[in-house]
């Protein structure tokens, strides 16, 4: 059985940080086809953002692109793109003026701020939307700056809701046969998980602020970084019976190997991480902290593992690429890279009983897709195509 | 039907419980599924006794604002899941839903006699989608796991923070609140092929690989760069310079140029007010500068950006054509933000007993077919309507279950 959008075409013009919504329609058996300035610079990020699509150059600057990318739009389902609001305007190719061309096309935008607004024409990016959003403030020690997630993490999480909202939009068009805009703020995604912060604000004007290698919850601020002997593992004591049987194995292991531990008479079952003492827990910490240092990645891995104790350990990048379990689900996948031979990658986003659709196993170099794209979607001959090549149009 | 919402018309029965199902459902809510949660007093979701505000009390289970964020827009069934005559209601429902969701634990499910496998005989072209932190299959599928796992396993706590300290981990979640955005939109592309093809379909969401996801670059750096990729503070691949300075005040401002026009805008910027201009590097050398000789860039930026009001720098870098926002707190975007206002990014809502308070409209706008957002259940206000009005049960039949405390 094909993908679950197979026969569905999308344009996608977004740079990197809107690149995964079309990497993930692709992984769903979309045909996307990956617009790129011709001679745009390639780097692992662009590779990336070109995972499962075709590749074609068109060059919007020029006037003869404009009659090409209205033909390809003519011929597609959706468009992704990341332009600055009023951008694709000044070209005549606003939503309002594509959606003439084609009444069904679902025109997803991600901007640092939205479309419209006072921030609308805000230059932005990762840092300074995480920023804006209210994320960033949450991340770092207290007494250091603030510090960015790793790589572009709203971004992709941005992706993942302009995702929602084409396929949302794609379910609508099958009923009314009327497609939309949708407008994907990544200021405004940063925002949205900021739930707990909101609620605590709201009602007690308390505001969950960063806490370094520790987290808060509610009232305490727990340890939750701690380091071993050759990396770092994630640790925490949890509340109650939920968190008993893990505390106490942390426990006993801390005993058997005589390591100092103040908490070798503690009742987990009424242990309340809320209402434990800041001293009380300093002193836990201490001793927690002094055990794990003297445990290596390894036997984190297996004897914690095997005695329950629930801490798991910071892979590294090498460690993920090795991970038994992504490699039982088939989840790492050798690709071909162009003028790089092959890569282990991350393959699927959503694992399908049904559908059998996989990604193709390579990435293709900047308009490798050129000649198959504008010939069979808009019946251009050789030699216009090569004319067009000259010209820089493509 | 309505054709204000993109999902409506499409019936969801939702066993989810904490955040990853939980927002799943309220997207699909949001924007017009008829979503039945399933749920029982006697394990209630955490989010219904969680005591995170002081508004919040130990006996109702309807206090919750946290609860009530994350289940908007559905309907709620209180149902004793252990009970004998459980499947009287759960049988219909079946036949009713086109879309299953959960998120317990792998194996769980099946316990119930509800996985896919086993709904399937009887109902080949449902669409059921299972959230989790390692996914329905391979060795660790049944290990224990939090958002914060996710972070762990998949790179991502490893890759955050400054080389020379502990890495750290944000006060707020990630993989929990990123998954179901995919899940969500796995559901609705499965629901519109189902449409043309009659086939069902089960989607099988792991937030630990979507994670992986997230550190492609990484991944590829790790294979094919000399120095292995490492946590690097707020320096990034994506920007020719970055920093987060600080402001007046105690406040900070993330400033990130991206070309080489930036660049001298940003040097012409301080440079007016403080350093010689000969102090600074040419953009195509930005690259190349070591950890310490970036290092005293940024102080000579801090040394310009410490006096000044964030807001109003916010604005003259933005006049100059360089990326520049303010590190906001909760108090700032709250209060603040005209941007998310003007995006309607809170709806208030008069919940019965919390009174009115804002509730996060989902962050993507759709131009036709907006979201919808709506109150939260009370625990189990829907049974009646569930158990007649959708499943078309006899009053007598109803009554009877209930004095059999089917509904607890």
């Amino acid at each position: 059985m094909p993908g679950l959008l197979s026969g569905l075409r999308v344009l996608d013009m977004s740079d990197y940080t809107g690149a995964t919504t079309g990497s993930f329609l692709a992984s769903l058996g979309a045909e996307v086809i990956r617009i790129e300035r011709p001679g745009s610079a390639s780097n692992h990020q662009t590779l990336i953002a070109r995972r499962g699509k075709k590749s074609i150059t068109l060059n919007l600057d020029d006037r003869n692109a404009i009659a090409l990318f209205k033909g390809l739009i003519k011929k597609s389902d959706f468009l992704i793109e990341t332009f600055r609001p009023g951008f694709l305007k000044s070209k005549g190719l606003s939503y309002e003026e594509l959606s003439t061309i084609n009444p069904q096309l679902i025109h997803v935008s991600i901007t640092p701020f939205g479309q419209t607004g006072p921030y609308s024409q805000f230059l932005g990016g990762e840092l300074v939307a995480s920023a804006m959003g209210g994320t960033l403030a949450t991340c770092g020690y207290p007494d250091d700056t603030p510090v960015l997630e790793a790589l572009d993490a709203c971004s992709f999480h941005a992706c993942s809701a302009a995702a929602m909202g084409a396929m949302f939009a794609h379910r609508d068009r099958g009923l009314t046969g009327l497609g939309q805009h949708i407008d994907c703020s990544i200021q405004e995604v940063a925002a949205s998980r900021n739930t707990n912060n909101l609620l605590s604000y709201q009602f007690d004007k308390r505001k969950l602020e960063r806490a370094g290698n520790k987290v808060r919850f509610g009232v305490a601020t727990v340890r939750v970084v701690w380091e071993l002997a050759d990396g770092y593992c994630f640790h925490s004591l949890m509340t109650g019976k939920f968190g008993a049987p893990a505390n106490s194995a942390l426990s006993r292991w801390m005993t058997e190997e005589g390591y100092e531990n103040p908490m070798a008479d503690v009742n987990w079952d009424t242990y309340d991480r809320s209402a434990l003492p800041a001293d009380t827990r300093l002193i836990w910490e201490t001793a927690i902290a002094a055990f794990f240092k003297s445990k290596t990645k390894a036997q984190i891995r297996n004897e914690g593992h095997q005695r329950g104790i629930r801490a798991t350990v910071a892979n590294d990048p090498t460690d993920v690429m090795n991970d038994d379990h992504l490699n039982a689900r088939d989840f790492i996948r050798s690709v071909e890279m162009p003028n790089a031979g092959a890569i282990q990658l991350p393959d699927y986003f959503v694992r399908l009983s049904n559908s059998d659709f996989r990604n193709p196993a390579n990435i293709p170099s900047l308009g490798k897709d050129n000649t198959e794209v504008f010939s069979q979607l808009l019946d251009i001959g050789a030699s216009e195509l090569a004319n067009l090549h000259a010209k820089g149009v493509i | 039907m309505s054709n204000s919402t993109p999902l409506a018309g499409v019936k969801v029965l939702d066993f989810s419980w904490a955040l990853v199902g939980s927002l799943t459902t309220k997207l699909l809510a949001d924007f017009g599924a008829e979503v039945v949660k399933v749920e029982s007093a006697l394990r209630p979701c955490l989010s219904r006794i969680d005591k995170q505000v002081s508004v919040s009390s130990r006996e109702s289970l309807d206090d919750k604002p946290w609860f009530s964020h994350f289940n908007s827009s559905k309907l709620s069934l209180q149902l004793n899941m252990k009970h004998p005559r459980v499947r009287e209601v759960i049988n219909p429902l079946l036949d009713w839903a086109d879309v299953v969701v959960e998120n317990f634990s792998p194996g769980t499910m099946e316990k119930l006699g509800l996985d896919y496998p086993t709904i399937k005989t009887q109902h080949p072209d449902i669409i059921m989608v299972s959230g989790s932190v390692f996914g329905q299959t391979g060795p660790y599928a049944k290990n224990w796991g939090v958002d914060g796992t996710g972070a762990a396993l998949a790179g991502r706590m490893y890759m955050t923070g400054w080389p020379d300290r502990d890495p750290v981990t944000p006060s707020v979640p990630y993989g929990d609140v990123v998954l179901p955005y995919f899940m969500a939109s796995a559901v609705a592309a499965a629901i519109e092929h189902k449409r043309t093809t009659g086939q069902g379909e089960y989607i099988d969401a792991s937030m630990y690989e979507v994670c992986v996801q997230q550190m492609s670059e990484a991944i590829i750096e790790s294979q094919v760069s000399h120095a292995p990729p490492f946590r690097q503070g707020n320096r990034s691949r994506s920007a020719l310079y970055q920093g987060v300075f600080p402001c007046r005040d105690d406040q900070w401002i993330a400033i990130s140029i991206f070309n080489e026009m930036q660049w001298q805008a940003l040097v012409n910027c301080v440079a007016k007010a403080h350093a010689e201009q000969s102090a600074w590097p040419a953009a195509e050398n930005l690259d190349e500068l070591t950890p310490p000789m970036l290092d005293e860039l940024d102080a000579l930026v801090s040394e310009w950006t410490g006096s000044q009001e964030r807001y109003a720098l916010m604005e003259l870098l933005q006049t100059n054509h360089i990326a520049a926002g303010v590190v906001q707190d909760i108090a700032d975007t709250f209060e603040n933000d005209p941007q998310l206002q003007h995006r309607d990014y809170l709806k208030t809502l008069d919940h019965p007993l919390l009174g009115e308070f804002g509730h996060q409209t989902p962050p993507v706008k759709l131009s036709r077919t907006p979201a919808d957002v709506k109150l939260a259940p009370n625990m189990g206000q829907h049974c009646a309507y569930v158990c007649k009005q959708i499943i078309g049960m006899t009053d007598d039949v109803y009554e009877s279950l209930r004095d059999e405390n089917l509904f607890v």
